[in-house]
């Protein structure tokens, strides 16, 4: 596996996943292999297939792959992570036992491939909010991005308000409903749940916004006009999450987003309008299907091929610098780690700026913000400093000493 | 000696070409077969019918023939080698040539393992007698390569016959297998333990599901089968593969292909309560009359005990009919035509726009209002059916109402979509006019009742011109000709295009408009959907306008298939 090349460090990138955003995530990491500054690294695609497998090899470069599945990753090593320290490699599984017949014990072969740094390019569930995060702590490797706690904490839409809100950081009100209070009595307290939302401070006028409570795109997202959107917004939001938040929808608003990298201290990139084809909120469509701008263009460049408007000129500078300066904050105040993008909601009535949501892990890892930022950072050397500033980490983590005594049973 | 060798290389050629092309050829028979769901009957009566012999290979082999006999004739040894390599070749091209019935067509052939089956023993049965013949024309000797040529020939038109062979043959063994799955499935069901809800009817069993499976998803996790998934062998593979224990009802789709075949899904699935939604003209064909339908479907409304839930669609006086029938502890007719006599769930006041439909519904003496993202009444009635369904579960009525706002039925039944004009043509060309249509899918199995309140809704919608593209109903029996004429004549007084697509109602259609008044230059005869959608897109739409596509036949009953 290693070819000889032992100067390299193998760099594993981690895509796919059991959440909605899946084939985002698979358009952000074959991307980012490809900014990958291969002197330095050797790059090993580790895709995890919606059924929750992990798998591996160079075939995963092909998009072909994600069109013929399943039968195309039968051509591929099924490997795991093991929460066992020390390792530092994934473990080949499902290896046919090599040489030795049954009586003389066939032994089975065992195969590692030796990783030096995980990239994690998830986004949304068991990927980007700190499931696989609490994987990597527990087997001990260097991984790139937020830890556990952050990534949990950015993706839950309603903690992470209520704890920046306690900073001082302007947010929306908004409530947090669950699907569990419809469960009993078969839906009959929907109009409950419906009247509760409308007794809360500042959530009391249409329209409003229902969103899944910790999934990260626009999946599940709507907007409701009255009384019978809500219900129906309400359960749209339940398809896809166990809990929904209910935020105003504010009528005359503009979405800007900040990008935020970990270096010495935290940088801020230029900001961005990312614009819609209807008017409206974003769509998933809108995010990821229309092609890199082209008509007829190749295929999708994930959050990269957004329309957008980067530094706009035309925004208050106030405005832009306190964006840029809330979202430093809110990335320190949240523990991030990278790369991390923040969204604001501008109330342009009021000229009033509201952090929306963070994202710990965003799509295209932002490297467009940066690319057009003061100085400009290359997406190469983007990857470089995350993989960099996470050994960093990972060498002050080794510092912190772990004391485990056997004093207590043994008095 | 030496014509030892010639005839050995010609008879080697012959035999090689003659193994190569069946096993390209046979696979798209075996599409086909499969299409028939492998009912060795059908498959026989659509190879008469659509005439799907031979005419690429026969030219080859027949060449080989007659090339051949004359060497034969004349004695030349090394003439009739020559011609066997030569029109071998000529046949292996045209096998090589042989379109991949795994990516080709509407309904791709899926290599199941019973398909594999049936392929690998017609083979075999194949390439056993191929080979004995062919020994036996050696015998033949001066005379065994003509011969030889012959048998290819006959061989040739014989192809799809061994696939019937191996069915039959297999018969025995593939029924043991079913029943194992579905003694396996049954198990499942019997250890979940899901509240069953059977649906069947003549019209909207599918968009029923769609319906009924998003609202009690709502509250409970719900287990349904996917697509138009209703058959007893379908629905056990189904559960096999995705019914999980929290699964707390299960939805399914029941079709009635026989007298006995709900009654069979039933014994695979207690339903604890059932949904009629139709008993009408579909399928008469198969039962040879309105009152065998009657009885095939009343199966289900049997087979629920005596304390479950019975809604049926009481716009059908032989569902009311049912009903009456098998009385059972909660009984509820549904339906937008109160005149028809008592109704428990009514819905009337329907608006459609560009976003859908509102309604309002009267249900145990109160008034709801709805909204689903859904057209023309025959859906709407499916809305109601589902409705009224989950509320005799007990599941509130605001809630039902509100995952109704949300459906889409993703299911090619009258679904509303904003498409540009290019994506109308399969092949990408520049040459597509910028802007979007409003494209009205209603491309499954399209009926009289449906037709009608499909054109009903493309009259009402406001807008551009209006497009109708429709390769017309089948499966109608003796009113075939004179139900697609009925539909034709609607059309003429909505459209402003019609594309009538293929042969098979070709006629009917024309004969329809022509009636209607509809200008020739408003009508255009097309042999594809594909080449239908492809002319509208380069040729006809603009933006704003809305295209209808009424019924997508299978190729089976498209013509442009040739062998």
């Amino acid at each position: 596996m290693n070819n000889g090349d032992n100067k390299r460090q193998t760099i594993a990138v981690l895509f796919g996943g059991r959440s909605v955003e899946h084939e985002i995530s698979i358009i952000t990491a074959l991307q980012m292999i490809e900014a990958m500054d291969t002197v330095k690294y050797r790059p090993l695609p580790v895709y995890v297939a919606p059924t929750g497998k992990w798998y591996c090899g160079d075939e995963l470069l092909k998009k072909e792959v994600y069109k013929n599945m399943p039968a195309s990753l039968s051509g591929l090593k099924e490997v795991v992570l093991l929460p066992t320290p020390g390792l530092n490699s994934l473990t080949v599984i499902g290896l046919r036992s090599k040489g030795g017949f049954g009586i003389f014990g066939s032994k089975v072969a065992e195969e590692t491939i030796p990783v030096d740094v995980f990239f994690p390019c998830f986004h949304g569930s068991y990927g980007e909010d700190g499931c696989v995060q609490g994987l990597f702590e527990l087997a001990d490797v260097t991984y790139t991005g937020s830890d556990v706690v952050s990534s949990a904490l950015s993706m839950s839409k309603y903690h992470c308000k209520k704890f920046l809100e306690s900073h001082d950081i302007p947010v929306l009100p908004s409530i947090v409903v669950s699907k569990a209070e419809l469960d009993q009595g078969m839906g009959s307290n929907l109009a409950k749940m419906r009247e509760r939302i409308l007794a809360q401070p500042g959530l009391g006028n249409f329209p409003l916004f229902v969103k899944p409570a910790t999934l990260g795109s626009s999946i599940g997202v709507s907007k409701a006009d009255d009384a019978a959107g809500l219900d129906a917004a309400l359960l749209k939001a339940f398809k896809y999450d166990v809990e929904a938040i209910v935020e105003p929808c504010l009528d005359d608003k503009m979405e800007i987003n900040v990008s935020v990298m970990d270096d010495v201290e935290a940088v801020a990139s230029v900001v961005e309008i990312p614009v819609s084809s209807s008017g409206n909120e974003l769509t998933y469509e809108d995010k990821y299907m229309r092609p890199g701008s082209k008509k007829n263009g190749p295929a999708s460049s994930g959050m990269a091929g957004l329309a957008r408007v980067i530094n706009p000129t035309d925004l208050d500078p106030k405005l832009k610098e306190q964006a840029r300066s809330y979202a430093k904050r809110a990335f320190e105040l949240i523990g991030c780690a990278g790369v991390a993008r923040i969204d604001f909601m501008v109330d342009l009535k009021k000229g009033q700026l509201y952090f929306n949501e963070i994202n710990p892990l965003p799509g295209s890892l932002s490297y467009y913000l940066w690319v057009n930022s003061e100085p400009a950072v290359l997406y190469t050397d983007m990857i470089t400093l995350m993989i960099e500033r996470a050994q960093l980490r990972k060498k002050r983590k080794a510092s912190v000493s772990v004391d485990i005594g056997f004093k207590a049973l043994f008095k | 000696m030496f014509d030892f060798w010639t005839r050995a290389v010609s008879a080697l050629f012959i035999v090689a070409a003659g193994i190569y092309f069946y096993k390209k050829r046979n696979r798209r028979y075996l599409q086909f077969f499969q299409q028939e769901e492998y009912e060795s009957k059908r498959f026989v009566a659509w190879y008469f019918a659509k005439r799907a012999y031979d005419t690429r290979a026969t030219k080859a082999a027949l060449g080989g023939l007659i090339a051949s006999g004359i060497a034969c004739y004349f004695n030349s040894e090394i003439g009739m080698c020559a011609a066997s390599v030569v029109f071998s070749l000529w046949l292996i091209a045209i096998a090589k040539a042989e379109e991949n019935p795994e990516t080709t067509g509407k309904i791709k052939l899926k290599m199941t393992p019973r398909a594999t089956r049936i392929y690998k023993l017609a083979f075999g049965i194949f390439a056993f007698v191929f080979l004995l013949c062919a020994s036996l024309c050696a015998l033949l000797e001066q005379n065994a390569i003509p011969a030889l040529w012959l048998l290819q020939l006959v061989l040739i038109h014989k192809n799809p016959g061994f696939l019937v062979i191996a069915n039959q043959l297999l018969k025995p063994y593939e029924s043991s297998v079913q029943k194992g799955f579905a003694d396996q499935a049954k198990g499942l069901i019997r250890k979940y333990d899901p509240i069953v809800i059977g649906i069947t009817g003549s019209y909207g069993k599918t968009s029923s599901k769609y319906i009924l499976k998003d609202v009690l998803d709502a509250v409970r996790p719900t287990f349904s089968t996917p697509g138009s998934i209703n058959s007893y062998m379908g629905v056990t593979r189904e559960i096999r593969e995705r019914l999980k224990p929290e699964h707390q009802y299960a939805v399914i789709e029941m079709g009635a292909y026989y007298r006995g075949s709900i009654k069979k899904m039933c014994s695979l699935t207690p339903p604890k309560a059932g949904i009629i939604t139709a008993v009408g003209l579909m399928h008469l064909e198969r039962f040879g009359g309105p009152e065998q339908v009657f009885l095939a479907k009343s199966e289900l409304a049997q087979a629920i005990p005596q304390d479950g839930i019975l809604v049926v669609n009481g716009d059908y006086d032989y569902c009311r009919r049912m009903a009456a029938e098998n009385p059972k502890q909660t009984t509820l007719v549904y339906g937008l035509e109160p005149e028809k006599g008592h109704l428990d769930a009514y819905l009337y006041d329907i608006k459609a726009d560009e976003k859908g439909s509102t309604f309002k519904i009267r249900w145990q003496d109160n008034e709801y209002e709805g909204f689903a993202q859904l057209y023309g009444k025959p859906m709407l009635s499916n809305v109601l059916g589902s409705f009224t369904l989950a509320c005799a579960l007990g599941i509130s009525p605001s809630l039902v109402l509100a995952a109704i706002r949300n459906v889409r039925t993703a299911s090619n039944r009258l679904e509303p979509v904003r498409a540009s004009i290019s994506s109308l043509s399969a092949e990408a060309n520049g040459q597509c006019p910028p802007g979007t249509i409003l494209r009205l899918n209603d491309a499954y199995n399209s009926n009289p009742t449906g037709f009608a309140s499909a054109l009903e809704v493309l009259g009402d919608m406001p807008g551009g011109r209006k497009v109708l593209v429709t390769p017309g109903m089948i499966e109608l029996g003796d009113r075939q000709e004179a139900e697609n004429k009925e539909a034709a004549l609607k059309a003429a007084k909505v459209c402003d295009l019609v594309l009538v697509v293929g042969e098979t109602n070709r006629q009917a259609l024309v004969a329809g408009l022509q009636e209607g008044n509809l200008s020739a230059e408003r009508y255009k005869e097309i042999p594809s959907m594909k080449e239908a959608l492809a002319y509208l897109a380069t040729s006809y739409c603009q933006d704003g306008d809305i295209v209808l596509i009424e019924n997508d036949l299978p190729d089976l009953y498209e013509t442009v298939i040739s062998f």
